[in-house]
């Protein structure tokens, strides 16, 4: 015969079900805030870039011989 | 949204550049969604030198050249001698505003009949290299590229096409020492230097021979007999002397024998205009008749001390001597 559930275990499983859901909610708001996996890493090089065009005697011309490649064909750049 | 990363194009590395991250040559940079270079009309260093300096021998001999670089360089060899500027980043060089027409206005100002594109590596200020050559020849200034010839076939192509000369420095004939030493690939250099031929640009060759490195015989035998084979047997190779430098200063200095067998190398090998770099007084600093023998261009260093050829043909026995000779404005040639 199936115990019945005493009112502790009620409100542990209350508890637990509470803190899941705080941690799912904590989790998914700090991905929103970051951004995308990396974004920390062009953060840092976009402060990096506009330090050195404030200090260096830089220009800022379009290249050629260049192309877009889409997310999925990305790779690492060679060494 | 990031924007996607780009793929540059502009030589073999081909480096993929996420955003606001920088190619291997520190020069270009992606910035959302576009390829950008940093130092088009911003060089670090404009002199005018003698075109000896490069170095050219078969090409307006005598005359000044308005040599301008910016910093960064698509190689890393370890013994660089211009690594000041080659291996630094253009925002921690000292540069200066000289757009393209402006280098142009200074060269005709200096009395250069020519600009050269040099000292770090114009492949990596290739757009600024591109337009000021097209101003220049607009002018009627000759365009000098002094290269390490690590660039992709079709830019190197449209920039022969307003090219009269280059300099190509082939480091060694063996892919290891690019791969050990420089950071590079042989094959794509060896590519770059049958374009030139073909593009029917002036082409000399520079080989650095570094003790220890690359001063084997049997390797010096191999670079001789490629250039001979593919580039032609007219083709002057200069073997330039190593200084200690940059990560390389604890090796000693070409030693000036070293020099003297791999010129005389070439020549058993049936090269015409073999030469020795960077040991003035050295009798491999001459151009000698193919004909002949006479020494008919005498130099010591960057100076030339007498010039015996009527146009192109040997004063004295009227053999051909390969090169672009038309005669210097005045007499700089004597000036250096």
């Amino acid at each position: 015969m199936k115990p019945k559930p005493t009112k502790a275990n009620v409100a542990l499983t209350i508890i637990v079900a509470a803190c899941l859901a705080v941690a799912v909610f904590v989790g998914i708001q700090g991905i929103i805030t970051a951004g995308a996996p990396g974004a920390a890493d062009e953060a840092a090089r976009k402060k990096a870039f506009e330090k050195a065009m404030a200090e260096g005697n830089l220009s800022l011309e379009e290249a050629k011989y260049w192309h877009p490649l889409e997310p999925a064909a990305e790779r690492e750049t060679p060494k | 949204m990031t924007a996607p990363a780009v793929e540059c194009e502009l030589c073999p590395r081909r480096c993929v550049l996420a955003n606001y991250q920088r190619g291997d040559c520190r020069v270009r940079v992606h910035v959302d969604g576009t390829l950008y270079t940093l130092v088009y009309g911003k060089p670090c260093t404009a002199h005018v030198d003698p075109i000896e300096k490069k170095p050219l021998f078969h090409f307006l001999p005598g005359t000044a050249i308005y040599s301008i670089a910016t910093a960064g360089c698509n190689l890393h060899c370890k013994y660089c001698q211009n690594w000041e500027i080659s291996q630094t980043d253009p925002e921690d060089a000292r540069n200066v505003d000289l757009e393209p027409a402006r280098v142009v206005a200074e060269a005709e100002r200096a009395g250069c009949v020519s600009i050269a594109y040099t000292y770090s590596e114009p492949t990596i200020f290739y757009e600024y290299t591109l337009e000021a050559s097209r101003l220049g020849r607009r002018r009627g200034l000759k365009n000098v590229l002094v290269t390490a010839g690590y660039v992709e076939p079709a830019p190197l192509r449209e920039l022969c096409k307003v090219s009269d000369a280059a300099n190509v420095d082939l480091k060694s004939i063996s892919d290891k020492f690019y791969q050990d030493v420089c950071g590079g690939r042989l094959e794509p250099v060896l590519k770059a230097l049958k374009i030139y031929r073909e593009e029917g640009v002036w082409l000399e060759v520079t080989n650095l021979v570094v003790p220890g490195l690359n001063d084997a015989p049997s390797g010096i035998t191999a670079l001789v007999r490629w250039v001979r084979d593919n580039l032609g047997a007219e083709t002057p190779l200069h073997f330039s002397r190593f200084y200690p430098m940059y990560k390389l200063a604890n090796l000693p200095p070409t030693p000036v024998a070293t020099l003297t067998m791999a010129r005389n190398i070439a020549l058993e090998e049936g090269l015409k205009y073999p030469y020795v770099g960077n040991v003035p007084g050295h009798p491999g600093n001459n151009t000698y008749c193919p004909g002949c023998g006479q020494a008919v261009v005498e130099r010591q260093g960057y100076m030339i001390l007498a010039y015996r050829l009527d146009g192109n043909k040997c004063a004295k026995c009227g053999a051909t001597v390969a090169g672009v000779w038309a005669p210097p404005p005045g007499d700089m040639r004597w000036v250096f």
